[in-house]
């Protein structure tokens, strides 16, 4: 997919582990896995809202399109 | 403390295909054992077969007293038992291949009965759209296509046995009723394909949902 989820960079910027911040997300921590492995086909407002109020970045910092190799626009 | 499991209508019928299959295997055994003379006098084989229109018509008092009144007899179905002295006697390959067809057809119907207890044991477990069952509807209407096949040819088989059994005097033939066995599997199996494709739909919704974080 050429979405990449780069929660893992923000993240890692932030200091906080998957556990911290699925608590503060309200998620589970094997969901926000599945959104950080980038198995997710797709995420709710609700989601990334949540997300960028506790890691204070915007949906642009965790999300990412890359396009893919040999697919013409 | 342990509450008490709710009865839901998924789980009865997971029950009641259960037993339909256990005692679909237990006829399917029984008629075996009936077929090769285990636990009776000796061997036989059974099946229905028509006879079809006897030569003359049946001339019966006309309702007005007057003219002719004459019925035809063009069909009727009858179990035909065809016994052996012994074992040996059955061992001839149209009664074997009669015996095949016919508890080929029996093991489909198991089969079917099988494939649904499975699927409403997903459906009992909470597994409402799992591709598993996609693939179990699939492998019934595939069964309720092949199993009037296997029917009509176990009758073939039956008719021609009872007709070389009863020396030309009465014609015996296969049942009509095999034929159109025959038209409605076929489009049984179209309807139950259809339901397959419909549980494809629902179990890649499903997992979209499941995916969607």
């Amino acid at each position: 997919m050429p979405i990449i989820v780069n929660v893992d960079v923000m993240m890692a910027k932030r200091k906080m582990s998957l556990t911290e911040l699925a608590s503060k997300v309200d998620i589970t921590p094997a969901n926000l896995s599945i959104l950080k492995t980038g198995k997710a086909k797709a995420i709710r407002f609700a989601t990334l809202e949540a997300i960028c109020k506790a890691l204070d970045c915007q949906p642009g910092d965790v999300l990412e399109y890359v396009a893919e190799a040999g697919k013409s626009e | 403390m342990k509450t008490a499991q709710s009865i839901s209508l998924p789980k009865v019928l997971r029950y009641v295909f259960l037993c339909l299959t256990v005692l679909g295997c237990i006829a399917l055994l029984l008629n075996l054992v009936g077929y090769f003379g285990i636990a009776s006098d000796g061997p036989f084989i059974r099946g229905w077969v028509t006879t079809v229109a006897e030569n003359k018509p049946v001339v019966l008092p006309h309702p007005d007293g007057s003219g002719d009144f004459k019925m035809y007899n063009f069909g009727e179905q009858k179990l035909v038992m065809v016994e052996f002295a012994n074992l040996s006697a059955l061992f001839q390959s149209r009664y074997l291949a009669y015996i095949l067809f016919q508890n080929l057809a029996w093991v489909l119907g198991i089969f079917i009965l099988y494939q649904m207890y499975r699927i409403f044991r997903n459906l009992d477990i909470g597994v409402t759209f799992p591709l598993e069952n996609m693939r179990r509807i699939r492998l019934i209407a595939l069964a309720v296509l092949v199993f009037p096949v296997v029917g009509y040819i176990a009758a073939n088989l039956m008719a021609n046995i009872s007709y070389v059994a009863q020396g030309h005097q009465i014609t015996m033939a296969r049942p009509p009723i095999f034929t159109e066995n025959l038209l409605l599997g076929g489009l049984l199996s179209l309807v139950i394909f259809a339901l397959a494709e419909v549980f494809k739909s629902g179990s890649q919704l499903q997992q979209e949902q499941e995916l969607t974080i």
